[in-house]
């Protein structure tokens, strides 16, 4: 549950959310940065998996690390922010470094419409590696890499994403990412009538 | 009379072989492509194109419009696609071509090309081209890279880098176009690479 301090200080964030044409927002300082620490040590013990299919992308990723209370903390915090239930569908973990790259080919959204959840736990900013959306093509949202931040945007068949090339400039700069995917939880009246 | 590119001297026999024996998929770099006394001419018009930035998930460079401006390149664009290149285009590919189209590159630091096979089948595309027109200021990277890829199912499953082909003034190089194709342009950290480039059709 989302305390009253906490609900007045996400009210302008919860409104441009649901103001969008397709629901989408950064909350930046979703998370502190010792927290983010803690969680970039947790995934390097963990341990992640390069990934390299030219025609898709190029990063490491880990898809099985578990943070429990972190996974259940977001998916409050996009219910209050969305306004709508949801279940965790999956969650990766993902490390990009100068060189990686994630493409629309690589993109394998959910069927249903559903709430991606982005969340920065790098280090430092590098002035690149935004995470882009398009619908039908077009760009619509652009979630900037910044620490702490937290990027929501509603998915459906029309929207796509990719993650920004990284370029020489971000020097040996690393960008650690989740990623979660938040399925739409049918409940109560809904439930009942279907 | 051709004005910049003298097809009466390449040995086509030659050319043919290295496209077959060329891995990992047909291809062949050419040298010497314009005569030297006439590439001014060509690099002259490139300052004059409008060129503007453009952006996608694969790449990032600066680029004319679709159909190049300056009457230097209409000249050259049709001569590029007049018989006797067409003819060796043909000899050299096995594959037979009628027309072609073109557009003006410049990457410049921070550019790239992300990995792609220009095949779309709703579009017809043979045989991809590439000149290079110059390469400045100690160009480091900007390389076409090739890659051998592993299919299952029609869909690629694994990529291993295999050719590289630096750019180089006054370099042609034409490459067969499928869906196992795939090439990238690697990211320029340094300098400058100016082309001219597009596909030739049936």
């Amino acid at each position: 549950m989302i305390p009253a301090a906490a609900a007045e200080t996400l009210a302008p964030y919860r409104t441009a959310y649901r103001e969008c044409l397709i629901p989408s927002v950064v909350l930046p300082g979703a998370l502190s940065e010792p927290a983010t620490a803690e969680l970039r040590e947790q995934l390097a013990e963990a341990g992640v998996q390069p990934f390299w299919v030219a025609d898709r992308g190029r990063y490491e990723m880990n898809d099985t690390l578990e943070a429990p209370e972190l996974f259940e903390s977001l998916r409050e915090l996009a219910e209050h922010l969305a306004g709508a239930h949801f279940t965790v569908e999956s969650a990766r973990w993902l490390r990009l470094r100068r060189g990686s790259y994630a493409l629309l080919r690589d993109d394998a959204p959910l069927a249903e419409r559903h709430l991606e959840l982005t969340l920065d736990l790098s280090a430092g900013s590098c002035g690149e590696a935004e995470v882009i959306y398009t619908h039908r093509g077009q760009i619509f949202f652009a979630a900037p890499q910044q620490p702490g931040a937290l990027a929501l945007v509603e998915r459906g068949p029309t929207v796509r994403r990719y993650d920004r090339y990284l370029t020489h400039r971000v020097g040996d700069a690393e960008i650690v990412r989740l990623r979660m995917a938040l399925r739409f939880q049918v409940t109560g009246l809904t439930a009942a009538a279907s | 009379m051709a004005e910049w590119i003298d097809t009466t001297t390449w040995d086509l026999p030659v050319l043919a072989e290295r496209w077959r024996a060329a891995r990992p998929f047909p291809h062949v770099v050419f040298d010497g492509l314009v005569a030297e006394a006439r590439l001014s001419e060509l690099l002259d018009a490139f300052e004059e194109e409008p060129a503007s930035k453009i952006q996608d998930d694969i790449f990032e460079v600066m680029a004319s419009a679709r159909e190049l401006e300056h009457p230097v390149f209409h000249r050259f664009a049709a001569e590029l696609a007049g018989p006797a290149m067409l003819a060796a285009a043909s000899a050299i590919t096995g594959k037979s071509v009628r027309r072609l189209d073109m557009r003006g590159y410049a990457y410049l630091e921070g550019h790239y090309l992300l990995p792609h096979a220009d095949h779309r089948a709703d579009v017809g595309r043979s045989i991809a081209y590439a000149c290079y027109l110059d390469v400045r200021g100690d160009l480091e990277g900007g390389e076409l890279e090739l890659f051998e890829c592993t299919f299952e199912g029609g869909v690629i499953v694994a990529t291993t880098p295999a050719a590289v082909i630096p750019p180089a003034r006054n370099r042609l190089v034409l490459f067969d176009v499928s869906d196992a194709s795939l090439h990238q342009v690697r990211e320029v950290t340094r300098g400058m690479r100016l082309s001219l480039a597009g596909w030739f059709y049936p």
